[in-house]
């Protein structure tokens, strides 16, 4: 699938001037042209088509083995492409060298040079590029003061915590002004807290920095808070692309609803498909819902059902009313988190108000409304 | 009752033990190594420098210029040899970390761990095999016409080099690699990524991590070239006399004991010198880590 990246609207982009009607497109951020890339006899990548407008957070996404990693080596010049074309601001850097491609990138383990202090480390790139020292040693205490690291410059990085070598390697990656900069699931390594803290951090940074970021991580929450549009990898191709809102409310394939999260993935009958809409029959009830992508007449349909969909009084434009029994249910505080079922024997989670807990009862059945508008018909997969 | 009491420890099992227990476990060795190491060597000092001329003997050896030569020979050749094993070894352990050929793997494997399979004549008649006057080398060249005559190669000191060379690679690729597989290659590409070429990234990276193991190969390989006997003897002949063969002229030929303990007290003087200028050079840990 052919996908632009766009920066998520900000609202300086509605007030200030639009973007530009007269003046020429600026050239892509990154573009990738039908990359194929294969080890051996298996494809690690079957034709990605990627552009990224310069300034784009863009995510990729994906479980392991789906291709994720490789177009990031790729990109990096670490890997060349069997087929396709790689455009960094409009430049085609396919058979240019990674030192000539003006990236940065930060590694999963960070790949710190361990026998070079947090500063050296920082100006190494400098040095590369032949920065002169004055020029040199004034960046890196910039760039230690951006990262919060200031008087640690001295430090060897086994001397470093995870999370401070973590802001050494992004500094390290940033310090020549990089137009784009690469990172391979960078919060891997760190627990969980300081990795939340941490993403908020690699979103500010990628802002001042003000170039183009492709980000590759297997982590959703992480995709959710930094991106500005979210590429799903599956099987060496990109299953999806957008904005993470678009994601998940109208999610294409059954795939992306499954991985992305909060959603169930049922199945039903479809009876018919007009446009951009079918009418399918699920759990006794007939009704119309969007497609998240074109579909063909067939018998069976997959169904995309969010989690907050399922309540327990009436909601939407066009709420269906199910009779299920309660298979489960899990107290999380400001919600509960209830497992239902259908009467053909199809789980369904929801998550409903605290107060819905007093007319759930284990074992027992329950009358719920299912909101219409917020079910995406996807192909049904076996 | 008495008869009833269960059988049990008197202490439980702990993983440490007393000092006591630890001298009696390490008895064996430390007797092993009273006869056959400290022994001789008191044994080999007392006849250095015991009769016929006391200290005498040690200026007697350096009175003598093929005594005097043997050993220059044995340092320069050992010196040679270090130079190319361990040049060559570090760009063999090299690829045979960052390879993902399986077969340039196995290549590098097989040439590196062959020599440590063969004895030592077999690996001295291969070079005899190749070197001699209408040997594969000079057999080859001839037909090429890159030579008119065949060229002496056999009892040369090239060929003392090149056989050692052949012989000593394993001692230089097996540490290098230990040190190699420690260094995340992911650095390489780091460097590369912010603007470094590859061989700028392995001088600023891979070399400064390698560098113990460098000096511990290197360190190996010159002590064990020194100590030589066969290759130089059977390569070399006159043209190349080793220590080694010195001392054992000394002893079978000419029954003079003292002079052999002579030779043998510098070979080990040498030996320790440059054991300790390594481990001067590279810091007791990192050496200490870098053989394992």
């Amino acid at each position: 699938m052919n996908v632009r990246a766009r920066k998520a609207p900000r609202r300086e982009a509605v007030t200030g001037p639009g973007p530009g009607a007269a003046a020429p497109p600026a050239p892509a951020g990154l573009e990738l042209r039908g990359l194929i890339k294969r080890f051996g006899g298996t494809e690690a990548l079957r034709g990605i088509d990627l552009v990224a407008d310069r300034g784009t957070f863009v995510t990729v996404l994906g479980p392991s083995g789906s291709g994720k990693t490789t177009i990031l080596r790729v990109v990096a010049g670490f890997l060349a492409p069997d087929q396709g074309e790689v455009l960094i601001d409009g430049r085609d850097v396919t058979r240019v060298p990674p030192a000539a491609r003006a990236i940065g990138m930060v590694f999963q383990n960070y790949a710190l040079f361990p026998h070079m202090t947090a500063g050296d480390n920082i100006a190494y790139g400098l040095k590369m590029r032949r920065w002169p020292k004055a020029d040199r040693d004034r960046r890196v205490a910039e760039m230690l003061e951006l990262v919060g690291l200031g008087a640690l410059g001295g430090r060897l990085p086994r001397e470093l915590s995870g999370g401070q070598q973590q802001r050494v390697a992004v500094a390290r990656a940033l310090a020549f002004q990089p137009q784009l900069l690469l990172m391979d699931e960078p919060l891997g390594a760190l627990d969980r807290e300081l990795r939340m803290r941490m993403a908020v951090e690699l979103r500010r940074l990628h802002h001042e920095a003000a170039g183009t970021t492709v980000y590759v991580t297997h982590d959703r929450e992480e995709a959710l808070t930094l991106s500005d549009w979210i590429v799903i990898m599956h099987d060496g191709r990109i299953d999806a692309a957008g904005t993470a809102e678009e994601l998940y409310t109208r999610p294409r394939s059954a795939f992306v609803a499954g991985f992305f999260g909060g959603h169930n993935v049922a199945e039903a009958a479809m009876t018919g498909v007009t446009g951009a809409r079918a009418r399918v029959a699920f759990a006794g009830c007939d009704m119309e819902v969007a497609c998240g992508q074109p579909l063909e007449r067939a018998d069976r349909v997959g169904l995309s059902i969010p989690e907050e969909a399922v309540s327990l009084t009436p909601a939407g434009a066009a709420p269906a009313r199910l009779e299920l029994s309660v298979l489960d249910d899990l107290y999380l505080g400001n919600v509960v988190r209830v497992t239902l079922r259908t009467a053909e024997g199809v789980p369904l989670r929801a998550t409903l108000p605290r107060d819905a807990r007093e007319s759930i009862r284990h074992g027992g059945t329950v009358t719920a409304y299912l909101d219409t508008t917020q079910v995406t018909a996807v192909p049904h997969e076996r | 009752m008495l008869g009833m009491r269960r059988r049990t420890r008197a202490r439980g099992w702990q993983s440490t033990f007393s000092g006591l227990t630890g001298l009696g476990l390490i008895a064996p060795f430390l007797i092993a190594a009273g006869v056959f190491i400290v022994y001789p060597f008191v044994e080999l000092l007392r006849t250095a420098f015991g009769e016929p001329d006391g200290l005498g003997n040690v200026t007697g050896f350096f009175e003598s210029p093929a005594a005097r030569r043997t050993l220059w020979t044995t340092c320069l050749t050992s010196l040679i040899v270090t130079v190319i094993v361990v040049a060559v070894g570090a760009v063999l352990a090299w690829s045979l970390r960052t390879t993902r050929s399986r077969l340039t793997r196995m290549a590098i494997g097989l040439s590196v761990f062959m020599p440590l399979w063969m004895g030592a004549v077999m690996k001295i008649y291969v070079f005899t095999v190749l070197l001699e006057r209408f040997g594969v080398v000079n057999r080859t060249l001839t037909s090429l016409g890159v030579i008119d005559e065949p060229m002496r190669l056999m009892r040369t000191q090239f060929a003392v080099v090149a056989g050692m060379t052949y012989q000593m690679l394993p001692y230089a690729v097996l540490p290098l690699y230990a040190v190699y597989v420690t260094i995340d290659l992911n650095l390489v590409l780091a460097a590369e990524s912010m603007g470094a070429s590859r061989a700028r990234a392995l001088r600023d990276v891979v070399a400064p991590l390698a560098l113990p193991g460098l000096l511990a190969s290197t360190v190996i390989v010159y002590v064990i070239c020194i100590g030589y006997y066969l290759t130089p003897v059977l390569l070399g002949g006159a043209t190349a006399p080793f220590t080694a063969s010195l001392i054992a002229d000394d002893i079978f030929n000419l029954f003079e004991p003292a002079q052999a303990a002579v030779s043998s007290v510098l070979l080990l003087i040498v030996a320790a010198v440059v054991i300790l200028g390594g481990l001067r050079l590279v810091g007791k840990e990192r050496m200490r880590r870098a053989l394992g």
